[in-house]
């Protein structure tokens, strides 16, 4: 028998390929299709050129939104990957370790107290984001210093429902500003600006950087940390710079853009479906992957309702999302034979 | 020459917080089998993974080819000592093939890494196995890519925990087959066992391990016999001799 190529059973390449030609595909179709119609030249014209200020105008936010939702979905699929390898649980996601909800409260705070501007109410979402961690690690760590998976997802799921709850407080305590806060927890791209592009590109990049540069160590801690330390990888270093690399982003991503959920969690699942678990292929096609949906689910978002009024993207990932994966399981039962 | 030693223990002294688990001193050359025997919570497993680094050195030297233990990075390690154990439960869709290849690791990606991997497979006979999920495998293929993965990783010395347990007695002679090819070939192999018929078979020395402390060590021939066993275990022991080889088999002498 011919010795194989580590992806002849997949044809990564044509995947790769494919998926970057979506990925183009859906981001100048995002760019170019909204409630205001213009000719696709015009609008790219008037990106560079601000004689119609309102044309410049929309074009500037059309490709600001498009690059928001795109690195948000590419650090939500990146961070979901992470996940599922690092607590070795197909089913954890980047808010598994209750970040995401951490981040909400922070928001929900800001809203209660009557902050609206966007910058500092991701300031508020990234500070409970971080609280949340912290006290996810601190319950979850052992004598010797180490993290398991069962205790961090625990942990995460009990500081979770706790925040949850005080949400749901502030939530019936506050009058005028609940639809902002629900609103805001659905997610949505709307109204952001560059700042929240920059602020966001702060906290998502080393998790890009780590990841190309610990794939491998991925594959091996995906199969046990005793079993990844007896092949030579520093388990507890790698595990520490993976874990907060990947909350710092999924911390940010709930920060600019509220509770995005799905994305993180079946991304990486459809990936495997056709590239296998190798993170040298799963990690950068899950990239491409979680921006081209979350582009599209954006572009829904805001073009769906016939009366002009957007949706939460959130609402949009959700209504799409559970029903593929449903029928995923459904009708690839031998493909993902593999689930425990 | 004389050979160097691939091991070396001096009063090393392996345990899990503040609790001592056992306490051994050990040399062991190329081309070596040393079988560790002893009941349930004896330490046997103990030495193994302390050997690996994952419980820490409380006291004593370990050497792993002349080379201080402790100085060592975790690759470095690992380019010097392998260990197979039972396989954890993968929940993702690795291949074969990939599984085999994780081996190569400590040595750093190179080009010749899937070359050595197929050698690997080729080496236990699975090559047929290459492209198939790992979780859709049997226990006795599971065990040999696992295996395979231990070989491709090309340390010179194995530690072995219960190669084959839950398998077969046909599956069974074939990994012991195999592996005792790999220490013909010079690697040493110091390999935990329940299976005192392998024990015998396989073993140039036995060592008996009791509550932490070794209560004799030497060939098989001596160690393996019914008065040390029946004070190891606590049962009484008797031997028959193997029809081809005449090694001793000793087995329990009780009536059920």
């Amino acid at each position: 028998m011919e010795k194989p190529q580590v992806f002849s059973r997949s044809p990564w390449k044509l995947w790769g390929v494919l998926a970057l030609f979506f990925f183009l595909g859906a981001f100048f179709f995002s760019f170019f299709v909204g409630r205001f119609k213009a000719p696709p030249g015009a609008l790219l014209k008037a990106l560079f050129e601000s004689q119609d200020l309102t044309l410049h105008t929309i074009a500037k936010l059309r490709l600001i939104r498009t690059l928001l939702a795109a690195s948000v979905g590419m650090a939500l699929a990146l961070s979901g990957a992470v996940f599922q390898a690092l607590l070795r649980n197909p089913l954890a996601e980047p808010y598994t370790l209750g970040v995401a909800t951490g981040a909400a409260f922070g928001a929900t705070l800001a809203l209660f107290i009557g902050v609206t501007s966007g910058f500092f109410l991701s300031l508020f979402a990234m500070a409970g984001a971080g609280l949340t961690l912290l006290v996810v690690i601190y319950l979850s760590r052992t004598e010797a210093g180490a993290f398991r998976p069962a205790t961090l997802i625990l942990a995460g799921l009990v500081v979770s429902s706790f925040l949850s709850a005080a949400i749901s407080l502030l939530k019936s305590l506050a009058d005028e500003s609940v639809s902002a806060i629900v609103f805001w927890l659905l997610g949505s791209f709307s109204g952001r600006g560059p700042q929240e592009l920059f602020f966001l590109w702060i906290y998502i990049w080393p998790l890009f950087v780590v990841a190309w540069y610990f794939w491998r160590e991925l594959d091996l801690l995906s199969l046990g940390d005793e079993e990844a330390f007896e092949l030579g990888v520093p388990v507890t270093k790698v595990r520490a710079i993976f874990t907060l690399s990947a909350c710092m982003a999924a911390a940010a991503c709930v920060a600019v853009s509220g509770v995005i959920g799905f994305i993180g969690l079946i991304v990486p699942h459809l990936v495997r479906l056709t590239c296998g678990a190798r993170h040298q292929f799963l990690l950068p096609l899950s990239i491409l992957l979680g921006a081209t949906l979350l582009i599209f689910s954006d572009l829904g978002a805001r073009i769906l309702l016939p009366t002009g009024e957007e949706l939460p993207v959130g609402v949009i990932t959700a209504i799409f999302g559970a029903p593929f994966f449903a029928w995923l399981l459904k009708r690839k039962k031998k493909e993902i034979e593999w689930l425990p | 020459m004389a050979s160097l030693n691939l091991l070396t223990a001096r009063n090393a002294v392996f345990g899990y917080g503040q609790k001592e688990v056992v306490r051994f001193s050990l040399d062991l050359k190329a081309g070596e089998w040393v079988s560790l025997l002893g009941p349930n919570g004896a330490g046997k497993s103990t030495i193994l993974y302390g050997l690996v680094g994952l419980l820490p050195l409380k006291a004593g030297e370990v050497y792993l080819q002349g080379e201080r233990l402790s100085k060592l990075s975790p690759k470095e390690r690992a380019k010097r000592v392998a260990l197979m154990r039972q396989m954890p439960g993968i929940s993702y869709p690795f291949t074969a093939f990939e599984i085999v290849l994780q081996g190569r690791y400590p040595h750093g990606p190179s080009k010749a890494d899937e070359e050595i991997a197929w050698q690997a497979l080729q080496k236990v006979g699975a090559t047929h196995l290459a492209e198939r999920p790992f979780a859709s495998l049997s226990g006795g293929e599971r065990q040999k890519i696992w295996l395979a993965r231990v070989i491709a990783q090309q340390t010179p010395l194995l530690l072995l925990d219960e190669p084959a347990s839950h398998l077969d007695p046909a599956v069974s002679h074939e990994i012991y087959q195999l592996l005792k090819k790999l220490c013909a070939e010079g690697k040493a192999v110091l390999c935990v066992l329940h299976d005192l018929v392998y024990a015998s078979l396989m073993s140039t020395r036995v060592i008996l391990l009791k509550k932490g402390q070794f209560l004799a060590a030497g060939p098989p021939e001596e160690v393996l016999c019914p008065e040390l066993l029946g004070k190891l275990f606590g049962v009484p022991f008797s031997l028959i001799n193997h029809p081809i080889n005449g090694k001793p088999l000793p087995f329990p002498s009780i009536s059920l």
